[in-house]
């Protein structure tokens, strides 16, 4: 029986069983919030004696089904609020209807962490394997989002350099392109590097929500290896965040961000900035950070040379103005975004490339709106809707005529540093125009289930020019190039037995149409440029199923047989390093997730533990190749990968002052093409994936002293660290071990002091990352920063809800 | 309280750290894989091949003769774009790295690093083209697309591995047609001059430019006073850069590879040998061995190792088979034997494949090696007789991983 069988039979089994387990009886609803009336996400409530129990949805609401007639203790519980209990009386064939309105915990200082606490639970409960970040508890932290989702179990994230620096993300071994990221919900890939994840400030951010493998289908997107959701803050209250760090390499960083609502009519203005500047002239050293002698050999001995064309800036702007929490509409917000970027380019594919002169300039501007709107026309039909029309303009500019080593001295005149082998002065000048569309619709006829429906359009075209040359690499990307995808998806969730068991199908539709160029030979001697143009079609079935076992233990499960299109960087290339790639196939993945959480409480100590263990079967993984003797890469379909791994999860909190945290993640990924392109045998069939790692792991030590000095005076410190093991930058089986090429094992720590005052409104943090300054490397011959200093002040303003 | 509090902060911080440290250190042994006994043989060689993507092998074998060849945990990683070798040492020019290494091929059969130059700023872009003009002589040169009429060139003292001199020389150039380029290919020293091939390309009509057979003469070692020699014998470039595309007899007088196929360097024409004979600074103009008219189907001759007593073998690429440059990786080429004598061809009835890519073949005991890995099919060294006839060829060593494999160099270590 093939997999989608099987699930059209589960589909009809689990949608049947709600009318067969009907039976006379009572129940109970009602609605949970905080004492100022906000609902409270996530809140547990359970029956005493029968254990029965439920968990409250983001409206604080619940409900509890076939009770049997008598009296029982009802018991709420939710993170930082204590626990309640209460009478109810269930009579057959009524519903009772109860209001519960939560105590904070004696503990807790901030009502806005609470909320968040809760909604950050109820994502990690889903059927899907998924984790959250919760960013409230972290904005005194001046870290890059990449190293916070760097320690989270199952995802690797790396870097080429410092702030600002390319990277790339791995979820259980899918990586680049397999990883998509939104923002609030929004797919992210054409927004340019100004606007990436690693330039997000934390104080714009509620929460991260990472999603491995099988992703939710409202998401809308073709996320293959797992998705990252970036879910701006929601404060029920208006308010200012301000802050500003200042650290090793000249760095600054500061942010604000804002809400203010209008009681009367519900106008809305909420925004938020961000501008990010460092020289980062760390030092780097090492293999092929060298200097020759007379006569052109290495000079002995180990040399240490800053960086000296790899400065950074950025300022990204976020607005949105409009009506919210009105009868017609949840959210109805004009907004815009705006970032500009500015860059040196240091290195080429590893560091024996060194550019002194090549810049890169990025501006975009991305009008938006976004309407939602909860029980629209009839109860329980929810409306998502959202269009932006952007535009992202990069220009490379390579005009230099000076050669550099890393002392910074000339040592050959030539025209233009980029391009390998084949150099050529250029600037280079790319224009995407991307429409965005996509419309979400969800209708919960009862308390049971839910059916949604979502439908993403992504346009984007390319256009390029070059004012000075036509260097052998820009030459097919100076001719227009297109490419349009369409993304369905159809979900029906179903939650039975009051909620303990829940099960989400979901069928994805995927095509896309591009128009493409290629620089190659066509019955010529010689390269030329070439038209391509493509089209393809594909579908993705999925399930996910969680079951509530006993107190505090939940299961999970999902599968998903899916696939990914190619995006416009991968098939279009990035008009830098990344040449375009027009006959890439779509990735297909067969996916499969299990999990178990369980949690511990005990007075005031919680130790929660989650083990999940995933598979991923992959045809055509779309992967960025080695790059060529000319610097550049493309990407390259290989033809099956197989992905099998486990993580491990421990935290463990004092909820007064202590909380410790490890993950571990072991993946084996392999390589099962058995037979090469051109029918020979793959000598690297089942061999482990080249260039990247089997093992990593984190831990991280949390500790509060609460009311210090005075009350609403704390103190906190944490130290975390970092491991990855060495792995190779080529097939791991060839060639004597000891001679091949390796990224190093990596083992570093970071340490971060915060002292924060006047109830938490105040705040200033120093931190210290790579504690040791260890040399450390994400990819081969490519060195990230040494250790970094930093002290960060912050300023939290708000006021009363209205 | 805070007493409690700093205590237990203290010991759990500790404790965790301790944990954390010795994970790490468990996880991080490691694995040294136990290495086989040392192989004793009076003879080794050593084999660089291109595999999948951009990885390339070297390792060395005992024999080339039989056995069988795999790269899997044996060899060392070597990213070569240009390979040459000269008594007991291998260059390889490393671009990712940008580096030029020496490699010792020692007579235990050991291939270990010795040294490597710095190529920033040597000679504009990388080492285009290596040549060994003496003993103790290696001549690199390099030049930029769109030079202009400019390239570089170095020399590099052997065995000791060091830049002794540099400069600029001058190649043709016509500003009137600027988008005409001279691309460097090999050359040689010989009384006093140094004679350089290379071919032309047209960037803007997007075709080779073949006017006869053109090569460079330089006064040398001044690596000045540039004169262009001609023959008409065919209309092709000469001395393609990274393959063996020069060599010379007992006597001393020097051969090019003359390629003049409309993917190679030509126009389509006739691919063949010139001549320039000992001392001379001028094509033999009498001299011209046709190889394409001899092996038929477009031939292109693509490379060649004298081998002796007036015997060259060498590749030619069927053009008839190909549509584009691409095809070269199929199974287009075969390898010929010339008599540069009695200018005779023989094509070997090997297998086609996509021999004519390979770079660096061998000339051993009076034989000639190269490898064959026919796509799809089994990949293996080959030793041809020159006495012997069409046939006069037996596969040797196989190489794991037929059909991807790319013979890259075959390379004698010193005997015992």
């Amino acid at each position: 029986m093939n997999l989608t069988r099987l699930l059209l039979l589960l589909t009809w089994l689990l949608t049947a069983l709600p009318a067969l387990a009907q039976h006379p009886a009572g129940s109970v609803r009602g609605e949970v919030t905080d004492q100022e009336g906000q609902p409270v996400n996530g809140a547990t409530i359970t029956l005493q004696g029968i254990g029965l129990h439920t968990v409250a949805d983001r409206h604080g609401r619940f409900r509890v089904e076939k009770i049997a007639p008598g009296s029982y203790i009802l018991r709420i519980t939710a993170v930082g609020f204590a626990t309640a209990e209460q009478l109810v009386t269930i009579t057959p064939g009524l519903s009772a209807v109860i209001a519960i309105r939560l105590q904070p915990a004696a503990y807790e200082v901030k009502q806005v962490e609470v909320a968040a606490r809760s909604a950050a639970q109820a994502v990690k409960e889903q059927v899907f394997a998924a984790d959250v970040l919760d960013v409230k508890q972290l904005r005194d932290r001046s870290t890059d989002m990449n190293r916070l989702l760097d320690a989270m179990p199952g995802i690797r994230v790396r870097e080429s350099g410092g702030l600002g620096s390319s990277f790339n993300y791995s979820i259980h071994g899918l990586s680049g392109k397999a990883v998509r990221f939104f923002l609030d919900g929004v797919p992210m890939e054409t927004f340019g590097s100004g606007f990436s994840i690693s330039n997000f400030p934390l104080n714009m951010l509620d929460r991260i929500e990472v999603y491995k493998g099988v992703t939710p289908a409202w998401l809308g997107g073709d996320a293959l290896g797992g998705a990252i959701n970036l879910v701006t803050r929601k404060d029920i209250r208006n308010y200012i965040d301000a802050s500003y760090s200042y650290g090793s390499y000249q760095t600054h960083k500061a942010a604000v961000s804002g809400r203010w609502r209008q009681q009367a009519t519900g106008f809305t203005f909420q925004a938020g900035a961000a501008y990010n500047y460092s020289r980062n002239n760390y030092q780097v050293w090492g293999p092929t950070v060298e200097i020759a002698d007379e006569n052109f050999r290495p000079v002995p001995g180990e040399h240490r040379f800053r960086r000296f064309n790899d400065d950074y800036s950025s300022l990204t702007v976020k607005a949105e103005a409009g009506f919210t929490n009105k009868p017609w509409a949840d959210q109805l917000l004009l907004g815009v975004n705006v970032s500009e970027l500015h860059k040196g380019i240091q290195t080429g594919r590893t560091m024996a490339f060194v550019y002194g002169d090549v810049r890169y300039k990025e501006n975009f501007v991305m009008p938006t709106l976004r309407y939602t709107k909860q029980d629209l026309f009839t109860k329980g039909l929810r409306v998502d809707v959202f269009a932006s029309m952007n535009r992202l303009e990069g220009t490379t500019i390579d005009t230099g005529t000076r050669k550099y080593d890393w002392s910074g001295k000339v040592v050959e005149i030539v025209e233009g540093e980029l391009g390998g082998a084949y150099t050529q002065r250029s600037r280079y000048t790319f224009t995407d125009k991307t429409a965005l569309a996509i419309a979400n619709a969800s209708y919960t006829p009862g308390a049971n289930q839910t059916i949604s429906l979502a439908y993403t359009l992504n346009n984007t075209r390319r256009q390029g020019k070059d004012d000075i040359a036509r260097a052998q690499w820009t030459i097919p990307f100076l001719e227009p190039q297109q490419l349009t995808r369409h993304i369905s998806s159809l979900s029906y969730e179903t939650r039975l037995f009051s909620g303990k068991w829940t099960n989400v199908f979901f069928v994805k539709n995927f095509s896309y149409k591009a128009s493409a160029n290629i620089y190659d030979y066509n019955e010529g001697a010689q390269k030329e440029v070439i038209k391509i143009r493509g089209t393809d079609n594909a579908w993705g079935v999925g399930y996910g199923t969680k079951i509530v076992a006993g107190h505090q233990m939940l299961l999970k499960f999902s599968a998903e047989n899916t696939s990914r299109l190619p995006d416009a960087a991968e098939l279009l290339g990035d008009g830098n390093t990344i040449l375009n790639a027009p006959k890439l196939k779509p990735e297909r993945s067969l996916n499969f997730n299990t999990s178990v959480q369980k949690t511990f409480d005990k007075n005031q100590y919680r130790l929660g533990m989650e083990l999940g263990v995933f598979y991923r079967d992959v045809k055509d993984l779309i992967w960025l190749g080695e790059g060529t003797l000319y610097g550049t890469a493309r990407y390259e379909n290989i033809s099956r990968i197989r992905s099998a791994g486990a993580e491990l999860s421990v935290h463990y909190s004092n909820r007064k002052w202590l909380e410790l945290s490890a993950n571990g993640t072991w993946q084996d990924i392999r390589n099962r093409q058995r037979y090469m392109s051109n029918g020979a045998t793959n000598l690297m069939y089942d061999d482990k994936m080249k260039n990247m790692p089997s093992l990593m792991a984190n831990a991280e030590i949390r500790l509060r002293y609460p009311d210090m000095l005075r009350k609403g005076e704390h103190l906190s410190f944490y130290v975390n660290t970092h491991y990855v093991e060495k792995y190779y930058l080529n097939w791991p089986s060839m060639a004597e071990k000891d001679t091949k090429m390796a990224i190093p094992q990596q083992f570093v720590q970071d340490a971060g002091l915060t002292y924060s005052f006047r109830d938490n409104r105040c705040s200033v943090t120093i931190e210290c990352r790579n504690l040791l300054n260890k040399q450390v490397y994400d990819n081969f011959l490519l060195q990230k920063p040494g250790r970094f200093n930093s002290i960060q002040l912050r300023y939290f303003f708000h006021n009363k809800p209205n | 309280m805070k007493n409690v509090f700093r205590k237990t902060s203290l010991t759990l911080s500790a404790v965790a750290l301790a944990i954390l440290s010795a994970c790490t250190v468990s996880c991080s042994k490691n694995n040294n894989d136990d290495k086989g006994p040392e192989t004793s043989s009076q003879q080794h060689f050593t084999i660089a091949i291109w595999g999948e993507g951009e990885a390339q092998y070297m390792a060395s074998v005992p024999s080339i003769s039989s056995g069988a060849l795999t790269f899997k945990g044996k060899g060392l990683e070597a990213q070569g774009s240009r390979y040459i070798w000269h008594k007991q040492y291998v260059y390889l020019m490393n671009l990712p790295e940008k580096k030029f290494i020496q490699y010792e091929m020692t007579k235990d059969g050991k291939i270990r690093q010795v040294a490597y130059i710095l190529t920033n700023g040597v000679v504009p872009n990388y080492f285009q083209s290596i040549n060994i003009v003496d003993d103790n002589t290696l001549l690199v040169l390099g030049a930029v697309e769109g030079n202009k009429g400019k390239a570089g060139w170095a020399r590099i003292s052997l065995p000791d591995f060091k830049v002794k001199d540099r400069g600029e020389l001058t190649v043709p150039y016509d500003p009137a047609k600027p988008g005409v380029e001279f691309f460097i290919g090999k050359g040689f020293a010989d009384n006093g001059k140094f004679i350089l091939g290379g071919y032309f390309y047209d960037n803007a009509a997007k075709s080779y430019v073949a006017d006869g057979v053109q090569a460079l003469v330089f006064d040398y070692p001044a690596m000045n006073n540039m004169k262009v020699i001609k023959t008409n014998a065919t209309a092709a470039g000469i001395g393609y850069d990274y393959l063996h595309t020069i060599d010379k007899d007992e006597e001393g007088n020097h051969y090019f590879v003359a390629s003049a196929g409309k993917f190679w360097t030509g126009l389509g024409g006739k691919s063949g040998v010139v001549r320039i004979k000992k001392g001379e600074a001028d094509f033999d103009q009498n001299y011209f061995l046709d190889v394409t008219t001899a092996a038929g189907k477009q031939a292109c001759l693509m490379g060649m190792n004298y081998v002796g007593n007036g015997i060259a073998f060498g590749t030619v690429q069927y053009e008839e088979m190909m549509t584009s440059l691409r095809d070269r990786y199929k199974n287009v080429a075969q390898v010929v034997k010339m008599d540069l004598k009695n200018k005779q061809v023989t094509v070997m009835n090997t297998p086609l494949s996509p021999v004519g890519m390979v770079r660096f073949p061998m000339v051993f005991n009076k034989k000639y090696y190269t490898g064959i890995a026919p796509v799809g099919s089994d990949a293996a060294i080959y030793e041809f007789d020159p006495a012997g006839d069409a046939n006069a060829f037996k596969k040797g060593i196989t190489l794991d991983g037929g059909g991807y494999v790319q013979v890259q160099l075959i390379a004698p270590h010193p005997a015992n």
